[in-house]
């Protein structure tokens, strides 16, 4: 789980808000319309080029950090285990579905054996032991990977193609996590020193592409590898430009040099509209694991009540948040779930926007404005509470704004606190605040222990509100163990309809991410979690120069 | 003349550690921090604070910042910038690799806002108040008013979108190597077009009006009106009393322009993706990659005070009335 700096999707949510209110809703709907769906058969050849939004750093696995980096190695590397378009697990350089023992504490994955290095040397079962100790190596910076394996034991290597994944207790989690270990070759990047080895930046995979040229700054270029060991891709090759500035980035959509990139709200809607753009470019939205919310604290005097927090949620006027600030490109979420997940209950709804209601709980609870000075006051104490924002962030200021002007018609004044990043997240890690706007980046696994269990307190866990329900809390640890997914949807879903009644968050809106896309490009997918993190992801699009138009000259 | 030289030298040192400390505090005091910048708000929030302090210790960020400065200083005066936080490759070979995409850039630029502002700027002066030298001065002062980012993206929209005459992006095209050495050269040539002309229409209109107030100064002198009292032809009076003496201010200028040489535009490496030192240095402070900044501030500084050393220094050459004691 990630959080995010202020509210998800910043940029395009700050365009959009230049643009003021915009056009009909529409929802992303991550699966293929028809339009995405091929009818003709794959032709091999041609290149598309893509944009990055910023230079990559390296092309090492262990070592990548960004989106960037990562949509490049999709197409270098190959997982051991991944989720395909549907979400469900398929074996990549796995030869079959991994065997759980009946403990659930050892998970044995079998590799292929005609698996092998864009060099021929074959895929090895030490290949992953030893890709494993250098993420959990301290001495290199992979703490963004290394934490999903803090519940493993050790990894026994039966035979060259045989590992077991020994775990410290029962953990479902732990399938997500070997999905999020990409095997890298010892034999290249075990010389010499890991961190300035010359294969950082000329790496040796195990995926359909190899690495062609890299032009630092500029670009870098993939080509099909005609070696690969599974089913070989279709375009000869993919090149990533790197483009950091968003109007320049359109502007070569536009003549020509992109085929693809990530548009802001505002360019989705003014600037993608003319029949001509739109004869050469596919919209393509989809929603990805996220969503944004106003965090309580709730040891506060204020939110301590869950009818308090109810009522905040009452006030709130998420629908207008979605149709002022995203144009109706949003969709309200209800609990803490991806929406596309199979552990989000689509049966909670978002609460309404609905002032009286929230007035009738205050009331309930025990605030009235005793002394008449507009403010609500509960013995001698007002309910007056700092609402703590990023800075810089237009959306979240704007989501305040809103909040503040309906909780001050219902009496409760709420001052607005702009704090920069780092001050920020660091009273947010203490549990030092009384209300934030956030947003969380999920996983796909939906385990959600780390932000509500309520021995998940600060100083050290993600439950930074101090929520707190036993039930909740037994759900969670019963959903870590439980290995049925359909099992484990039933318990997520109880989470989910406890958590709604709870409210330690206002939850507010997933917002999707938007993508022209050339209509020469065929075979694109939409996963859950977009279309390029899955298995085979963009790896096997082609094109068809025919469908809109032919490639230009540069 | 040699004394002032070796003084100027040694004065050299105590202003560069103030600058380097001042830089450096400023650095790192500057909000946010190198983990979690360098992963870009991408990092995973579970991790616990052992593996935070972990990662700081491992790049060196869990000392307190004197200790940090001076280890910092202690390479430094080994010509050792240290390793990028980023991609861990030493800095000065990342300098160095964008160097030359900078350097064509500005050098290209200065030469020809140079060859055009100098002749722009005396024939303003000879004419003034003629309808050339109001005209192009309100020209020159709107050119010079136009943020450069805003004209360079109606130049793309122009240029690559609408006429597509002319890429856009990068330094080249991505197969420019299979062209041949003509072809090569030639796709070099246009993709310089547009970034040359957006660095250099500002300069141009700055030189030029100081070419022009430098010139205007000199035609006043007493020894242009005793030329022209001896009977001088009015070419010889251009070219040799006031094109020459005119030129002293400029290669003042000069000297402090050269440090911009090699510090490179941040906005418009940026618009133009093109690989240089600005953009080096802009993205090096976004992750708080604290090597490369500090690397690029302390080159930037040194070539700064070395060329106001070495403007000081011409402009003694170039009048013989100013020396140095």
């Amino acid at each position: 789980m990630r959080r995010v700096f202020g509210p998800l999707v910043i940029i395009a949510a700050l365009c959009a808000a230049l643009s003021g209110c915009g056009k009909k809703a529409q929802q992303a709907q991550n699966a293929p319309s028809d339009s995405l769906l091929a009818s003709a058969t794959p032709r091999d050849g041609g290149t598309v080029i893509r944009r990055l939004d910023s230079e990559c750093k390296t092309l090492n696995w262990v070592l990548y950090t960004t989106a960037y980096e990562l949509f490049v190695l999709r197409h270098i590397y190959d997982p051991v285990l991944d989720y395909d378009v549907n979400g469900n697990l398929v074996p990549v350089l796995a030869a079959e579905l991994p065997t759980v023992s009946p403990d659930h504490l050892r998970i044995t994955v079998k590799l292929r054996s005609d698996a092998h290095w864009s060099d021929g040397v074959p895929i090895t079962a030490r290949d992953i032991k030893w890709t494993l100790d250098k993420v959990r190596d301290p001495k290199i910076p992979a703490i963004n990977k290394a934490p999903y394996f803090e519940k493993l034991d050790h990894l026994e290597v039966v035979d060259d193609h045989t590992v077991v994944w020994v775990w410290k207790e029962a953990f479902a989690p732990a399938i997500y996590a070997i999905t999020q270990l990409w095997p890298i070759p010892e034999h290249i990047y075990g010389q010499g020193d890991f961190l300035t080895n010359p294969a950082n930046r000329k790496p040796v995979g195990s995926g359909p592409f190899t690495l062609d040229q890299w032009e630092s700054g500029q670009y870098i270029s993939l080509v099909r590898d005609p070696n690969y060991w599974g089913e070989k891709a279709h375009l000869d090759r993919i090149i990533f430009k790197v483009v950091e500035d968003d109007a320049v980035a359109l502007n070569m959509l536009k003549a020509g040099e992109l085929d693809e990139m990530r548009a802001t709200q505002g360019q989705w809607e003014k600037q993608m509209t003319d029949p001509d753009f739109n004869a050469h470019f596919r919209k393509v939205d989809y929603y990805f694991p996220g969503y944004n919310f106003v965090a309580y604290n709730c040891r506060s005097v204020w939110f301590s009540d869950k009818r308090v927090r109810k009522a905040m949620t009452l006030l709130f006027d998420r629908e207008s948040v979605n149709t002022k600030i995203y144009s109706g490109y949003a969709r309200l979420v209800s609990g803490p779930f991806y929406i596309n997940s199979w552990a989000y209950d689509k049966t909670v709804k978002p609460l309404p926007f609905d002032p009286s209601a929230a007035r009738v709980l205050l009331a309930e609870a025990g605030w009235k404005d005793s002394n008449h000075d507009g403010v609500l006051d509960k013995d001698g104490k007002k309910f007056e509470f700092e609402l703590n924002v990023i800075a810089g962030s237009a959306p979240a200021a704007q989501f305040s704004q809103l909040l503040q002007e309906e909780c001050g018609k219902a009496g409760i004044r709420i001052n607005i606190r702009s704090l920069e990043g780092s001050s920020f997240f660091d009273r947010i890690d203490k549990g030092d605040f009384d209300a934030s706007m956030l947003g969380w980046r999920l996983d796909f696994d939906p385990d959600v222990y780390d932000t509500f269990c309520s021995t998940m307190t600060p100083p050290t866990g993600l439950n930074h509100g101090f929520y707190k329900n036993t039930k909740v809390d037994s759900l969670l640890v019963l959903g870590r163990k439980e290995f049925d997914q359909n099992k484990r949807a039933e318990i997520y879903h109880q989470v989910h309809r406890l958590i709604a009644e709870d409210q330690p968050y206002t939850f507010v809106n997933a917002v999707p991410d938007k993508r022209p896309v050339a209509r020469k490009i065929q075979g694109i997918q939409i996963s859950p979690m977009g279309p390029y993190d899955f298995w085979p992801g963009a790896n096997y699009w082609w094109i068809d120069e025919t469908d809109g138009r032919v490639a230009s000259k540069r | 003349m040699l004394n002032y030289t070796i003084r100027r030298l040694l004065l050299l040192i105590p202003t560069l550690f103030g600058i380097t400390v001042v830089t450096f505090i400023i650095v790192n005091l500057a909000p946010g921090d190198p983990v979690e910048l360098i992963n870009r708000g991408e990092m995973d929030a579970r991790i616990s604070p052992a593996a935070y302090h972990q990662m700081l210790h491992l790049y060196g960020l869990d000392d307190p910042i004197h200790v940090r400065y001076f280890t910092w200083l202690k390479r430094v005066a080994t010509l050792d910038f240290g390793t990028s936080f980023l991609d861990h490759r030493p800095v000065t070979q990342k300098i160095i690799e964008r160097l030359p995409a900078t350097l064509t850039l500005n050098v290209w630029s200065l030469l020809i806002s140079l060859v055009l502002a100098i002749p722009l700027g005396l024939y303003s002066a000879l004419r003034q108040h003629s309808r050339f030298d109001k005209l192009g001065g309100t020209a020159l002062y709107l050119l010079y008013s136009l943020p450069e980012f805003w004209v360079a993206l109606l130049l793309i929209m122009f240029f690559g979108v609408k006429l597509k005459i002319l890429p856009i992006n990068g330094m080249q095209s991505i197969d420019a190597r299979t062209l041949g050495f003509w072809g090569y050269w030639w796709d070099r040539f246009v993709h310089m077009i547009l970034p040359i002309f957006c660095l250099t229409y500002g300069s141009l209109a700055f030189l030029s009006r100081f070419v022009r107030g430098s010139s205007l100064e000199v035609i006043r002198q007493d020894y242009i009106r005793t030329a022209r009292a001896k009977g001088l032809d009015e070419t010889r009076i251009v070219y040799t009393h006031v094109f020459r003496n005119t030129l002293i201010p400029v290669l003042t200028l000069l000297g402090l322009l050269l440090p911009a040489l090699i510090s490179g535009s941040i906005i418009l490496e940026s618009i133009f993706s093109w690989p240089g030192v600005g953009n080096l240095f802009f993205n090096a402070v976004l992750a708080r990659d604290y090597p490369v900044v500090m690397g690029l501030s302390t080159i930037t500084a040194v070539v700064v005070l070395i060329s106001t050393l070495l403007a000081d220094l011409l402009y003694a050459w170039a009048d013989p009335r100013v020396t140095y004691r």
